[in-house]
């Protein structure tokens, strides 16, 4: 299986070199980086990694998102031989729910072509000094006591991974094009550590462990502790699978592990009567809308066939 | 009343005995049983109850055919067996009504209805220490809401008990059952199926692999297969069992449960008891057949995103021609 992730890159260097040393070593296998123009230590790492033949630059000069993500994936597909495609930015770590995202990706049932990941927020709070992820040791969660206060749709929770194919279209606005393309719903078996927020209150860590101890954010340190794994003494780089072996080992949750996600996947709504009844009305539409266009050609094919009979 | 089991085996020696010793003593009068290539041991275990006229083995073999074994053995068990009720199973699993005993549950269903479900409440695997599978697996799944995963084994679902109709279709795993005689009973479940999926490594690995490559290769399957073929059995099967940390956490929150009922009922067989395997109340069953109601509903929200995406298929190929 070939695991390509796409990734749409900003300025922002010490979080690239770490995001693509994460990911290569969580069994993603080639990476197509965007090339909108960056600076010169932006574009110094993608030529270091483009180098060790992990990944292939692309030049976007103006292109609009849909057109970019798509021509990503599909080069993806045509010249890698990618069986998935991750669509990422240089901000989402994507966490597997088992031993690598390969393993995870591998035993989806064919019929579904996305699986959904669940967006963890990690706020920031790095200090001078400090190695850049030494910080994400808290996320959000979606049983926080003011969840329920902020009603949000659930695509705002959720990320695409796409099955690959040639033709596939990557549209950030609607990720089953109409209904072409069916997701996996209501369980998410990889999570997706957003770390672009600052952390409400950053101006201490009383206001932190506030949000702590209120149940707002959780302690979860799953991601530092990755990637101090991956850093390289003294060198400020983080280092490689070798030979082809990832260096991360992701533990695969439990049953106990399983209930309690359980829970916050259901929290994010995806799938209930009410959606139902709504999917089911849309189709009855639909269907009358093909009704309707069929009805008066059969009827004038049937006129037909009845003068050619008299 | 008679009530007859039907029931699909395949290289399941180390549990086929105790499941029908126990249906045996649970109001079960008769055994049909498709035996699908068993190399084991399983075909002389089944072959000894033919012995002793419990059990009629129907030997079949190839790629599996689940729905139509059970269809017909369900069939048979109306037209060559005069069962008035018909449960379907498979050899890890154990019926275990409420209250009172199977016959008496079955009986009570109001001679409208002709199909009912049972509730299937998972047992994980623990520890091995060499013991009988009863005797150390007695902890089983409570989850608050359901565990949507498609690779889960432990996603909450129903299996089937019908009034005996020569013209019944069973389907896959015999979570359903269809007779043009008798409409089903929903959201009334007289019985639990108690379930024992993965009892050893070994056990895991070789359904796994065989199942993998059958005729509905579930993400389960295909992941005991992928361990198979990576060397990993071991390694993977750690994650499934449930140690005494994780028992004590999951006991804390509510996923766990230790339930005895089995192994009770097993060990007063043995001493010769006429256990009728009548099991308790037990309060979790509420929240459970909630979870079972809502992992249909995700079943059918995924089964109705296959049809719109024939649906949008139709659509495009109207404009197509509508375009020429």
């Amino acid at each position: 299986m070939m695991l390509v992730m796409t990734l749409v890159v900003d300025d922002a260097a010490d979080a690239l070199d770490v995001h693509l040393a994460f990911h290569l070593n969580a069994g993603v296998d080639f990476v197509i980086a965007s090339d909108s123009g960056l600076h010169d230590d932006t574009r110094e790492i993608l030529e270091t990694y483009s180098g060790e033949g992990c990944l292939r630059i692309f030049p976007t000069r103006g292109a609009e998102e849909t057109s970019l993500l798509t021509g990503m994936a599909r080069l993806a597909v045509a010249e890698h031989g990618a069986d998935w495609v991750v669509p990422s930015s240089t901000h989402e770590f994507w966490w597997p729910r088992g031993e690598s995202l390969k393993d995870v990706l591998a035993v989806i049932p064919e019929r579904y072509a996305i699986v959904q990941a669940l967006v963890r927020t990690v706020p920031a709070r790095r200090r001078e000094g400090q190695f850049i992820g030494e910080d994400w040791t808290a996320r959000s969660s979606l049983l926080a006591p003011s969840s329920g206060e902020r009603p949000q749709t659930p695509q705002r929770l959720l990320r695409p991974v796409y099955r690959a194919g040639p033709e596939m279209i990557v549209d950030p606005e609607d990720w089953t094009l109409g209904g072409r393309r069916v997701p996996l719903r209501a369980w998410y078996p990889i999570e997706v550590f957003d770390v672009s927020q600052v952390a409400p209150g950053a101006d201490g860590d009383a206001a932190f462990d506030d949000l702590i101890a209120r149940g707002e954010l959780v302690v979860d340190t799953r991601l530092r502790d990755a990637l101090r794994t991956l850093r390289v003494a003294g060198t400020g780089r983080f280092a490689l699978p070798t030979e082809g072996r990832c260096r991360l080992a992701f533990p695969v949750p439990n049953i106990a592990d399983d209930a309690s996600y359980a829970v916050e996947c259901a929290a994010v709504g995806e799938v209930d009567l009410v959606s139902l009844d709504a999917q089911i009305r849309e189709l009855e539409l639909r269907i009358a809308a093909l009704e309707a266009r069929f009805g008066p050609r059969v009827r004038r094919a049937l006129r037909r066939l009845a003068r050619r009979r008299s | 009343m008679k009530l007859v089991q039907t029931l699909v085996v395949r290289d399941e020696a180390d549990i086929v005995a105790a499941q029908i010793d126990y249906h045996l003593n649970a109001g079960v009068d008769f055994i049909i049983a498709s035996d699908h290539d068993s190399r084991d041991g399983t075909t002389e275990i089944l072959q000894s109850y033919v012995r002793d006229r419990h059990l009629r083995r129907i030997p079949v073999s190839g790629e599996m055919r689940d729905g139509p074994w059970r269809t017909h053995m369900a069939r048979l068990a109306a037209t060559e067996h005069g069962a008035d009720w018909v449960i379907n199973t498979d050899a890890d699993e154990f019926w275990m009504s409420r209250g009172a005993s199977l016959k008496e549950v079955l009986a009570a269903v109001p001679e409208s209805h002709g199909i009912v479900f049972a509730l299937s409440r998972h047992f994980v695997p623990r520890p091995d220490d060499g013991t009988f599978f009863a005797e150390r697996m007695t902890v089983r799944v409570s989850a608050e809401v359901a565990i949507n995963d498609p690779t889960s084994p432990y996603r909450p679902h129903l299996k089937a008990a019908h009034r005996a109709d020569p013209g019944v279709t069973i389907s896959f795993g015999a979570h359903t059952a269809s007779s043009s005689r008798w409409p089903a009973l929903h959201h009334w479940h007289p019985a639990d199926v108690l379930h024992f999926p993965f009892r050893s490594p070994e056990q895991w690995e070789n359904k796994g692999v065989r199942r993998a490559r059958g005729d509905k290769p579930l993400g389960q399957y295909v992941m005991a297969l992928r361990a198979s073929e990576g060397g990993r059995t071991a390694d993977r099967y750690r994650a499934l069992h449930v140690d005494d940390a994780t028992l004590e956490r999951g006991r804390a929150d509510g996923s766990l449960v230790v339930d005895h009922r089995l192994r009770d009922a097993l060990r007063a067989i043995r001493c010769g008891s006429t256990e009728n395997g009548a099991g308790a109340f037990d309060a979790g069953v509420i929240s459970e057949s909630v979870a079972v109601r809502d992992a249909d509903i995700v079943r059918l929200h995924r089964h109705l995103d296959g049809v719109n995406v024939r649906m949008a298929a139709l659509e495009d190929r109207t404009r197509r021609t509508r375009a020429r």
